[in-house]
């Protein structure tokens, strides 16, 4: 990459870093106030509607999407784990980490193209699930070294329930929004 | 615009192609409602129905509200239009998978209805 590529790409990407992470900060906001009910613990629920925003930032915006959850969950851990603990930096990028493996794995599977051309519901729905497979995984992964008791690597199915959960709550609520808009 | 932007205008584009797949029940409004049983009659009995003969089926709305609800019925989902074989011009309204699933759906909530009745 070309310096003068880097400089044009800087703004754009620093600007898709800042809103993806706005966005996940906002959406896990919005699930803690709506769904608090249904918290098993601070780090699982059995509704998680920031679960979709991983794999549509991953893969719209690849690589700069995916930092952009690194920035979100970094503060939202923050909160999960009371403080700016060493944890929160081992795991917050896992978020992040997740949706790129995922689509990584099911690039060959589901023959991926680079501009998304084709795909699928079915398609969709089989990433959504390698997503929340491999975000429970790492995460239940990730307790288990921290040992820390907010952090149940026991509570791995919850998360992978809750991010399924969250992520049709949240592709609905995006389908009905794209219903109600005028049709051109 | 450069490639890169557009490459994720594309993907973006793609995905809410996706989205838009989402399995649903679509709602209808009471106009689209009552084209879709006025059709429904007419399958019933084994007719073909035109176009231009659905569009005189409900008498209490004029030819050009029943054709735009008959585009959104199309765009829901619910109906088909076929192409006449010895004339293109002649379109046929076909019932679709979604159709007979919402026609099978309203008969189980009537079975529900008059056993608890």
């Amino acid at each position: 990459m070309t310096a003068e590529t880097l400089r044009q790409r800087l703004p754009r990407d620093l600007a898709v870093i800042t809103g993806i992470a706005a966005l996940w900060v906002g959406l896990y906001w919005l699930n803690d106030w709506a769904f608090h009910f249904l918290e098993k613990t601070q780090a699982a629920n059995w509704i998680f509607l920031p679960a979709a925003l991983p794999l549509i930032a991953v893969l719209v915006w690849g690589v700069p999407g995916a930092l952009g959850l690194w920035l979100g969950t970094t503060v939202t851990s923050s909160q999960v784990f009371g403080a700016w603990t060493p944890a929160v930096l081992i795991a917050a990028p896992m978020s992040a980490l997740a949706p790129l493996l995922a689509v990584a794995i099911m690039r060959g599977p589901l023959r991926l193209r680079p501009d998304l051309g084709g795909l699928s519901i079915g398609d969709l729905t089989q990433l959504a699930v390698a997503n929340a497979t491999c975000s429970a995984m790492l995460h239940s992964l990730v307790f288990l070294v921290l040992n820390d008791p907010i952090a149940n690597p026991a509570d791995i199915f919850v998360m992978l329930v809750g991010d399924l959960i969250g992520t049709i709550v949240v592709l609905y609520a995006v389908k009905l929004v794209l219903a109600a808009l005028p049709h051109h | 615009m450069s490639k890169d932007a557009s490459q994720t205008y594309l993907r973006f584009l793609n995905l809410v192609s996706a989205i838009r797949g989402l399995p649903a029940f679509p709602s209808l409004d009471a106009v689209e409602e009552r084209v879709l049983n006025g059709l429904a009659a007419v399958w019933a009995c084994g007719a073909k129905v035109t176009v231009l003969e659905a569009m005189r089926l409900t008498p209490d709305a004029s030819p050009s509200t029943v054709h735009r609800r008959l585009k959104q019925l199309q765009e829901k989902g619910l109906i088909a239009l076929r192409a006449d074989e010895n004339d293109s011009r002649v379109r046929f309204i076909e019932p679709t998978a979604a159709a007979n699933q919402w026609f099978a759906k309203l008969g189980q909530c009537m079975n529900l209805a008059a056993r608890d009745g």
